[in-house]
């Protein structure tokens, strides 16, 4: 079966968070993306999926099409789900080498998520971003 | 029978003898007071009979080539350079708080965990996890759908501090088949108003999830 996704893009994040002044408001859109991803289907929901590292339950499903990296990850987590959406953005249908030379951590100072999520959840977030880049360096070198 | 009181000793006036335990061990950021360091109150025979766990200064009376004795109770599971600044902060809290009435302070957080307790119970797809009718001022809940970590999440934005998670207990999250709990914490220097703000923050939580 096809694990599609629905992440809004990435210019679409990038001018709602800046367009939101509280974070309340900021929360309430990662919600709202969070709550839109399609979600994984339970048999994917399995523990060899789980990305470790994540203190919410976080599962990752990478695809290759052609060249290009197709990911279905889902959380239990509604925040989380948020920050899924996010990273799908960034990462979802693109080569490894476009994976690799993305500089997300510049995009999450951007929208000063660092500083808004506790560091359980960032370094989960992390973790998650460790786990793409990961399966994208075990591509780019073949 | 060893007791892990680091939870009790803030909440109630404790009384080793009155318990008859063997050990009783506390820590002080409990307590109002400094964090890494704690008490171990032990049985004195007990802890008599016991050897050394460590070795270093101070935990020496007299050390020769063919023998070596050991400094007197505590000294002798006291090694090395002690942590003095802690030691001076906790005894601080210590008597903070044996200079309070600690019935009154048993009292006020018992009323405040009665009054969350049926405040929070009016929040539409609340339920709370655990009711022991003489559990200490903490109440547990979980929101219907909705992860605890969320929760907490926008609580924090919203400026209340609870935990979240699964309370290093998760053999009885498995048990109860729950990812964690959010968990709200009464102690002396809360106040109805401070259950009134949290009650109000889970349901705006509530509404943004």
């Amino acid at each position: 079966m096809t694990l599609a996704t629905s992440a809004p893009a990435l210019d679409d994040i990038r001018s709602t968070f800046g367009f939101f002044d509280s974070w309340q408001d900021k929360y309430a859109f990662l919600i709202d993306i969070g709550k839109a991803l399609t979600p994984l289907p339970e048999a994917y929901r399995i523990d060899d999926n789980l990305v470790r590292g994540c203190q919410s339950q976080v599962w990752l499903v990478p695809r290759f099409d052609g060249d290009h990296l197709g990911l279905a990850i889902d959380s239990d987590a509604h925040i989380v789900r948020g920050l899924i959406a996010i990273v799908l953005a960034a990462y979802d249908e693109r080569s490894p080498r476009e994976i690799l030379d993305f500089d997300i951590e510049a995009l999450f100072d951007e929208l000063d998520l660092m500083g808004h999520l506790s560091p359980t959840r960032g370094n989960g977030l992390r973790a998650m971003v460790g786990r793409i880049r990961g399966i994208a360096q075990e591509h780019a070198d073949h | 029978m060893v007791v892990d009181g680091a939870q009790a000793v803030a909440h109630f006036d404790i009384d080793v003898q009155a318990l008859d335990c063997d050990f009783y061990a506390f820590s002080g950021h409990k307590m109002y007071g400094p964090t890494g360091i704690g008490v171990l109150y032990g049985r004195e025979k007990l802890l008599e009979a016991m050897p050394p766990w460590q070795s270093g200064g101070e935990m020496i009376e007299r050390v020769r080539i063919e023998q070596t004795t050991y400094a007197p109770l505590p000294f002798k599971f006291e090694a090395g350079t002690p942590d003095i600044s802690g030691a001076v902060a906790l005894a601080a809290a210590v008597d903070y708080l044996d200079g309070l009435d600690g019935e009154a302070v048993t009292n006020h957080e018992t009323s405040l965990l009665a009054y969350a307790s049926a405040s929070l119970n009016r929040v539409e797809g609340l339920r709370i996890v655990g009711t022991a009718p003489a559990k200490g001022p903490v109440v547990s809940f979980l929101l219907d759908g909705v992860h605890p970590h969320d929760v907490g999440t926008l609580l924090d934005q919203q400026g209340v501090a609870v935990r979240t998670g699964h309370h290093c207990a998760m053999p009885l999250m498995d048990a109860l088949g729950i990812p964690g709990t959010v968990r709200a914490s009464f102690s002396l220097y809360n106040s109805p108003a401070d259950v009134d703000k949290l009650s109000q923050a889970v349901r705006t939580a509530r509404s943004m999830l």
